[in-house]
């Protein structure tokens, strides 16, 4: 454990790090009120991001790609797991500390419509946070909205407009100015252009490129859409019911593609081109609830190369190709089967949470 | 469908000049989603409000009673409490009696002026009295107007107190949760549990006894309690909305930035719950004045000589007065039907004002 | 900031133009609905295709809202044609008009705001034969007698015996005609409304009533279209139904609730139930935006395979030109509540011609190519109030030129399949006038 913290405790490399974490929420108690029914939203997660980087986040929903980008950001209280966040292990913070480094981490939500106060106007909405938090005084504070208004493509009179008054896409710049007027470094972007239209989504989207470069952001982006992530991220994961189960640089992810699910994934995206009939992976049966998730490999229920390990066993993690992690047996080493049963293995399965964090220390 | 097309003619003719302005604004700069006016928020709701006839009716029948109530007194030459003593001069009823001091008899007049027997009292409808008097001889019409003052400013501080009290309970509730909530929450049970009606009937008695039976005290502090155990509807409501909103994008959002608790319950919460606290009050205003009568024809509101509405339909409690002096007490439940009908209409209208999902 | 406060005057609409606006709203509210409530004799609505072909015809079809802040017209003269047997991809951004276009075709319009103010929606449809007392008249069995000649078939009782169809129910004598949909009485498109057209909503959460069970929504439907259907062989056609969407435990998804089954599923079911009436035409507003891609990918291909089976035509509105492009034969864009192209798949997706359609394509990212930046149209979507008589893509369109604020361009028939409403191509096709 020493050795770990040391390594990120290194602030000048690590800008973010996401180590095992874990959200459950309890769905059902007993009758004294003792929780006995979990629903595992982020289930094990770690990965870590440099900064200026972006990481792309996909999966459909119900995977828990929003409650781990809203449990980084201490919306929801962590279960177990830490994040540190320049050097500084954030999720162990008291709330009022952690208030005090809430401008430095931003988030932008799926939502335009519903993330957005009503009966505020414009200007107060982008600015009230800002004014709190000290980074302008009462006589600045206009020119200060103004300004951050107009990096995000907003025309100065908006200032004393209501939300209703503005369409999706106008409303979504209304948001990233709110959290951009906080000069973060860190955004997290929940699906920021999923409730858009096709035309608007690459405005923001080319909106968003442009501020990552003249501020300096680090972005997680979260995403459904494939094509999106693609053309925004350096680096990719793909997250199932929970846990992430492949992760590695965009190219890696999009060339390389290891695990089944990934590969149905890309392969379920339509393409707008005619002449492109692909042969498609359609997947069978639909997600599987997250408060009973599958036995073995979460995902055996509905992969084409489900083999009878993967029914009992849940595969680790591991770094497959340097930089390329993967959750499938598909890809386990020779040596894994051979050594050991599968009753064995079953045991072991129980203790992945230390293998991998061994696993990640040695990588290093 | 010629028609149709007429009418679609007409609707272009209309639009046109519009739009040739509009290319205008355009040139100057304009970009094309500014071309269009809004509805700002507030006109949104005045126009659905004004729309429907039945709350119109409501909001001129409350500002017919509140000019009735408030200036009506001004104008009408009776007072609260002046008594019409002009029906004619006090009666003298004199008899002659002897006595006798020394054995001497004398001759000797016992003089009784009867003032009460001058009193214009139980009196018709009349040019003096267009509602007439009652039995004490007040102007029946006057005393309307002054029950209404007491009613209508009852009415709006009771509710104004329950609010106040609802919303700070109920945002308390609603905002932190945990062990507050249910402590506030077990309190409005409790309340909730506590019948109205006796409760008054017990109080007003304890206060008889008091010796406040003819203070004005007596109604301020029955009032007073109301608003105790009135509150609990309002605190529900209250932290009902703030649990939905609670969970909203922009609270999220608003914590996300790590804003203070003040603001978030001031700028972000109560705000939105204000539309539906305005129609909550509005449909409680009728049910405080309600109560009001409710205590006055019980005998245990205000002073039998304060003018309300509740002890001026008392009157239809005794016999005599029912059967041959219906307007003793006929203005006073017209005027409690028709304040507490006005504004529920008045509620029920702003309550589809306010709620964005009504089509019409 | 006082410049502000006199902005704010002039954005919000003043006190006068409020008044204006509901007494235009209000007349003509109330010419529209005295004209559905008059009595409507079918000669009015019966009308001819323009081409034998299609089971849809829409023509110049203006579909408006009278709302508080002026009239928005959603959809402001959109002519296509549904071909039979085909998939009608028809296109566009949120606000564009195409699910109105949809509601209408169904004359589901938001009334009384909504109304269909001209054209006409013109639709194939198999009507019921009424005779002198408007009743419907059944077919009955005949059997050949001795002397050749057809007899009704009597039962045990001596009582005529009613055929059924191939549905299990009551065989009427129909007739085809073609009715126009927008001027139709209400009660004579009920007859249409689940029997002859159905809609695939986008909330399959929603879209399913939560207390009866699936099977009690299906049942439903096919009792109310299919007359005089036995309960037990509605009971089969449903089951049949759910089977036919792939729905690997039809009876056991017979008994459950809307609430325990997925996203999904409930989308199998609500077309299981669009199928039940064997439709003519399945309008899809939407069907598969509320999924996820993998399921996505199970409902399209679904659609895709029932289309085959069926002797239907469906049209599926969606914003997603990757869906148009795997789903559809033609493909119609709508913009601000107007058809700006039209075509083949391939006409759209390989020679685009329109400027937005073009930068629609460009603008989204696909996972096989890499750019840099990402093309976008600037601006935003208008606003449909009030609109202007130019080009509404004029402030938006790179390739704008003068004429382009002259009058809204003409339809250039660029090829026999291929239509497209912009002055850039007015030129190359001067002979081909105005057609729409």
């Amino acid at each position: 454990m020493a050795e770990q913290t040391e390594v990120s405790g290194n602030a000048s490399e690590v800008f973010l790090e996401v180590r095992n974490l874990c959200k459950y929420f309890v769905v059902g108690k007993d009758f004294f009120g003792r929780p006995n029914a979990w629903l595992k939203a982020v289930d094990n997660v770690s990965f870590k991001i440099e900064k200026g980087k972006t990481l792309g986040i996909v999966g459909e929903s119900g995977c828990g790609k929003t409650t781990m980008g809203r449990t980084i950001l201490r919306l929801h209280d962590v279960t177990s797991g830490e994040v540190w966040f320049r050097g500084e292990k954030i999720s162990d913070l008291n709330n009022r500390e952690f208030d005090k480094r809430r401008p430095h981490m931003q988030m932008i939500f799926q939502d335009p419509y519903a993330s957005l106060s009503p009966r505020l106007t414009v200007g107060e909405i982008i600015g009230e946070a800002a004014r709190q938090h000290g980074l302008v005084d009462k006589k600045g504070f206009y020119d200060y909205v103004i300004n951050v208004m107009k990096m995000c493509g907003l025309q100065p009179h908006y200032f004393e407009r209501y939300p209703h008054e503005f369409s999706g896409g106008q409303r979504q710049r209304i948001c990233i100015a709110r959290a951009l007027a906080l000069k973060p470094e860190l955004v997290i972007c929940d699906e920021p252009v999923s409730a858009l239209d096709v035309s608007i989504q690459a405005q923001i989207i080319n909106m968003l490129i442009e501020l990552r470069k003249t501020l300096g952001l680090t972005y997680i982006f979260i995403s459904h859409d494939l094509s999106v992530v693609k053309h925004i991220s350096d680096e990719v994961g793909v997250m199932y019911l929970g846990s992430l189960v492949e992760y590695g640089s965009k190219e890696e992810i999009f060339n390389n593609t290891l695990h089944p699910y990934t590969k149905a994934l890309f392969s379920a995206v339509p393409v707008p081109n005619v002449h492109v009939k692909m042969n498609r992976v359609i997947l069978k049966g639909d997600i599987p609830s997250p408060v009973n998730p599958p036995s073995g490999c979460k995902f055996h229920t509905r992969c084409e190369s489900c083999m009878s390990i993967c029914e009992n066993v849940a595969p680790e993690y591991r770094e497959v190709t340097p930089g390329h992690f993967c959750a499938c047996h598909l890809y386990d080493p020779p040596e894994y089967l051979t050594n050991a049963s599968i009753d064995a293995l079953r045991e072991n399965s129980e203790s992945t949470f230390v293998n991998y964090s061994d696993n990640k220390v040695k990588a290093e | 469908m010629e028609e149709n097309k007429e009418i679609k003619e007409e609707l272009k003719t209309e639009v046109q000049p519009e739009a040739e302005n509009n290319v205008k604004a355009d040139l100057n700069g304009e970009s094309i989603g500014d071309r269009v006016k809004a509805l700002s928020p507030g006109a949104t709701v005045a126009k659905r409000f004004f729309r429907s006839k039945l709350s119109m009716v409501g909001l001129v029948t409350i500002i017919v009673l509140f000019i009735f109530s408030f200036i009506g007194p001004l104008i009408s030459p009776w007072g609260e409490t002046t008594p019409d003593n002009s029906k004619s001069d006090p009666m003298i009823s004199g008899t002659i009696f002897t006595y006798t001091i020394d054995d001497v008899e004398y001759e000797g007049y016992s003089i009784t002026y009867d003032w009460n027997a001058s009193l214009n009292k139980l009196d018709g409808i009349s040019a003096d009295h267009w509602m007439g008097t009652d039995n004490s001889g007040y102007d029946i019409m006057t005393r309307l107007m002054y029950g209404g003052r007491v009613s209508l400013t009852i009415g709006f501080v009771v509710i104004i107190l329950e609010t106040l009290i609802g919303i700070v309970m109920g945002g308390i509730a609603g905002y932190f949760g945990g062990w507050i909530d249910n402590l506030i929450m077990r309190i409005v049970d409790l309340l909730s549990c506590i019948p109205t009606i006796p409760l008054m009937l017990i109080l007003g008695m304890a206060l008889n006894s008091l010796g406040l039976e003819s203070s004005i005290w007596k109604l301020y502090i029955i009032m007073a309690v109301l608003c105790l155990i009135g509150w609990v509807g309002i605190a529900r409501l209250v932290r009902g909305q703030i649990l939905s909103l609670r969970e909203q994008e922009f609270m999220l959002a608003a914590k996300c930035s790590g804003l203070s608790t003040r603001s978030k319950i001031f700028k972000h919460l109560l705000p939105n719950v204000i539309p539906q606290l305005i129609v909550s009050m509005t449909l409680g205003l009728g049910n405080v004045i309600l109560m009001e009568a409710t205590l006055g024809f019980l005998n245990i509101g205000a002073p039998v000589e304060t003018a309300t509405w509740g002890n001026m339909i008392n009157f239809a409690s005794q016999m005599q007065y029912r059967q041959f002096y219906p307007n003793m007490w006929l203005g006073a439940g017209i005027c409690i039907t028709l304040a507490i009908l006005a504004f529920n209409f008045v509620g029920d209208g702003l309550r589809d004002a306010f709620d964005p999902k009504m089509k019409r | 900031m006082a410049e502000n406060k006199s902005d704010k005057k002039k954005h919000y609409i003043s006190h006068k133009e409020s008044r204006q606006i509901a007494k235009e709203n209000s007349r003509a509210i109330r010419h529209f609905e005295k004209e559905k409530k008059r009595k409507i004799r079918p000669e009015e609505y019966v009308t001819q295709m323009k081409d034998e072909n299609n089971v849809v015809e829409f023509e110049d079809l203006h579909t408006y809202f009278f709302s508080d802040a002026g009239t928005v017209k959603a959809v402001n003269g959109v002519t296509f044609s549904v071909p039979a047997g085909s998939t009608v991809g028809v296109v566009g951004e949120s606000g564009c008009g195409k699910s109105v276009t949809s509601l209408s075709l169904m004359r589901l319009v938001q009334a009384p705001s909504g109304q269909i103010v001209s054209g006409s929606i013109r639709f194939r449809a198999d009507m019921f034969k009424l005779d002198s007392h408007g009743k419907k008249i059944p077919v009955y069995e005949t059997v050949t007698d001795e002397n050749g000649n057809e007899v009704p078939k009597l039962d045990s009782r001596g009582r005529k015996i009613v055929r059924k169809n191939e549905l299990g129910g009551t065989m009427y004598e129909m007739e085809r005609q073609v009715v126009d949909i927008a001027k139709m009485p209400t009660e004579a498109m009920r007859t249409i409304r689940g029997r002859e057209i159905s809609m695939i909503f986008q909330e399959p959460m929603t879209s399913l009533n939560p207390v009866f069970t699936i099977g009690n929504q299906l049942d439903e439907v096919g009792k109310l279209h299919i007359e005089g259907i036995s309960k037990k062989r509605v009971k089969e056609r449903s089951i049949e139904m759910l089977k036919l969407v792939g729905i690997a435990d039809p009876e056991g998804v017979y008994k459950k609730y809307p609430h325990e089954l997925s996203g999904g599923m409930r989308q199998r079911v609500m077309i299981a139930i669009a199928l039940l009436c064997n439709p003519k035409l399945i309008v899809a507003d939407e069907p598969t935006t509320a999924l996820d891609v993998t399921i996505q990918a199970q409902i399209l291909d679904l659609l895709r395979e029932i289309k085959g089976k069926i002797n239907g035509s469906i049209m599926l509105i969606t914003h997603d030109l990757g869906v148009v492009a795997e789903m559809a034969d033609y493909v119609v864009v709508m913009y601000a509540g107007k058809v700006i192209e039209m075509g083949t798949a391939e006409d759209i997706f390989d020679r685009p011609l329109h400027p937005y359609t073009i930068g629609l394509q460009k603008s989204k990212p696909t996972v096989e190519q890499v750019t840099d930046e990402l093309y976008c149209i600037p601006g935003f979507v208008p606003n449909p109030i009030n609109m202007p008589d130019y080009c509404y893509f004029r402030d938006r369109c790179e390739s704008c030129m003068a004429k382009c604020s002259g009058e809204y361009p003409h339809y250039v028939q660029v090829t026999p399949t291929h239509k497209v409403a912009c002055y850039l191509y007015e030129n190359e096709n001067d002979k081909e006038e105005a057609n729409g």
